[in-house]
């Protein structure tokens, strides 16, 4: 079995390009909405016995995809196959699906807060099944050490608690651009038909993001969630996972 | 192969429109299923070597598609055991001569209508058909003088579909008058893969290993001792790799229904078919 090494990010780029290449091509524009809205408060209890809270959680969310079924390929197809973006263990959800919408800027969404609309995007009538979500790396004021997730990823800041002890904790994460990391792919779409009026609403979980943190090693003060620690480990897996996001159709 | 596929590219630019050929379809596990790991230059970063005994899949449902709708399906299941070694399991005679662009398969629960191709031990059969699994397993790892053993049965149900051929190519040609080959290949490797998010992942052991029963066995379910974000060694102390790095799991986005090395082996079995070598197929879960 060879190694593919190099033409993984590549392919990732191309199948993302060609992904949206496709919508000029095919389909009837809508008006279509696009919100964010958290899913909890955050709170976790880990399965070492650690209670999280989580006071700030704030995430860089975009480019989003909305795919159409899988029984509808593209209009266009590349001569010799879709371009595979895979992971040699992994399989590449965007392969030959058409997308039906888009958000391409990003957001730093306050995961603790609100409900956050963002108003129109580029959308095609018909139904969807499938979201991706693309977590990017900073771009414009997102970048500023003094922004939203001060120049990360993801931010957060919490307590954890257990039989008496309390680790306070704070950090942010980076995700490299490397194969699938900054994807989120198969989050599954409720209601699933998009039209004029229509709101496309993604939810972000953060109770996911530390739910398999142990914060055993962690000795007290503000401690840092830097990358040597299991907490940081925990969370680059949960904040990555589909299940810490979900998507459903509203309206009109 | 490739002189059969350059007379059947030329004949068809010639305009033989309606001729036929025939695919020779094999399953085969590589070098992998008979030598064990490490072959060539894929092996466990971690140290250990594995042999396996038994390697037994259940395949079915194989079927040519063309883009116009044509198809060409094979009958009924087969069930090989791969640790014996390669074999032909379908002739599809009179076959449009042309590309294929969809080849399809499905890696399936294996039913007493599977048609055993080669040997297969008979209480394996029986065990695969009543527990309704895909996929059987018997190995033995060794590292350091400790031994390993793992037996284990996957229910995994995977349509493997719109696969691409080793160069690159969608499907498979099919030369007038001349005989393909067309080759399901199993990656056994992927099933100790530590990420799914990454094509450069590791094979890894120690973390299956850490988990053996008194008698060295790793059972699927004792999988599930391992959270792939703290992970453990044999004395319950963070499981870290040469380096003294932790090792870490990495299932990518792939919701877990717990985020344990066993349903992290279950997720990356899925993707363990392949064609032609090292051609990759979309692959769906069937409920």
């Amino acid at each position: 079995m060879k190694k593919l090494t190099g033409a993984l990010a590549l392919a990732a780029a191309l199948t993302l390009a060609s992904a949206v290449s496709c919508t000029a091509t095919a389909g009837i524009p809508i008006e279509l909405r696009l919100a964010l809205e958290p899913l909890s408060d955050g709170a976790a209890t880990t399965p070492t016995g650690w209670s999280v809270e989580l006071t700030e959680a704030t995430l860089l969310v975009g480019p989003i995809y909305a795919y159409a079924p899988l029984e509808e390929p593209m209009a266009l197809r590349p001569p010799f196959g879709p371009a595979l973006a895979l992971a040699h263990g992994g399989f590449d959800p965007l392969d030959g699906r058409l997308v039906r919408g888009e958000y391409l800027d990003q957001l730093a969404f306050d995961a603790l807060g609100g409900r956050v609309d963002l108003g129109a995007i580029d959308g095609l009538l018909g139904e969807v099944d499938e979201l991706s979500v693309v977590l990017d790396e900073p771009r414009g004021a997102n970048t500023s050490p003094d922004g939203p997730t001060h120049g990360h990823h993801a931010w957060v800041r919490g307590v954890a608690t257990r039989e008496g002890e309390t680790v306070t904790f704070e950090g942010g994460i980076d995700i490299e651009d490397e194969g699938l990391l900054r994807r989120v792919d198969g989050v599954p779409v409720e209601g699933g038909a998009l039209a004029d009026g229509v709101t496309l609403v993604v939810g972000v979980d953060p109770s996911r993001w530390l739910s398999e943190a142990n914060f055993t090693d962690l000795t007290g003060g503000v401690e840092v969630l830097g990358e040597d620690t299991q907490p940081h480990r925990a969370w680059r897996l949960g904040v990555r996972s589909a299940a810490a996001y979900s998507a459903r159709t509203e309206g009109p | 192969m490739k002189k059969k596929l350059w007379l059947g590219w030329l004949m068809l630019l010639a305009g033989c429109g309606g001729e036929t050929g025939t695919l020779d379809v094999s399953i085969s596990g590589e070098e992998a299923a008979t030598m064990g790991y490490p072959v060539g230059d894929i092996g466990f970063v971690d140290g250990w070597s594995l042999q396996f005994s038994t390697l037994v899949v259940n395949v079915g449902g194989f079927e040519l598609r063309g883009e116009d709708g044509e198809s060409v399906a094979a009958d009924g299941d087969v069930m090989i055991d791969l640790h014996q070694g390669d074999a032909v399991v379908h002739r599809l005679e009179a076959v449009g001569a042309r590309r294929w662009d969809d080849v399809r398969y499905e890696l399936r629960p294996a039913t007493g209508g599977s048609r055993v191709v080669g040997v297969v031990d008979e209480a394996v059969r029986r065990r695969m058909i009543d527990s309704g699994w895909s996929v059987y397993i018997e190995a033995t790892a060794e590292k350091g003088g400790v031994t390993r053993t793992l037996a284990w049965g996957l229910d995994q149900h995977v349509l493997s579909r719109e696969c691409v051929a080793g160069d690159g190519t969608l499907g498979v040609v099919v030369p007038a008058g001349a005989i393909a080959d067309g080759q399901i290949t199993f990656h056994w490797d992927h099933l100790f893969f530590d990420s799914l998010a990454l094509d450069d992942a590791d094979m890894r052991f120690d973390a299956m290993s850490a988990v053996a029963d008194p008698e060295g066995a790793v059972t699927l379910e004792a999988l599930n001792g391992q959270r792939l974000a703290d992970l453990r060694d044999a004395d319950g102390a963070p499981l870290v790799d040469d380096e003294g790095a932790p090792v870490v799991y990495d299932p990518g986005s792939e919701p877990l229904p717990e985020p344990t090395l066993r349903y992290h082996v279950l997720a990356v079995a899925t993707t363990i078919g392949h064609w032609n070598g090292e051609g990759h197929c979309h692959y769906d879960v069937v409920p």
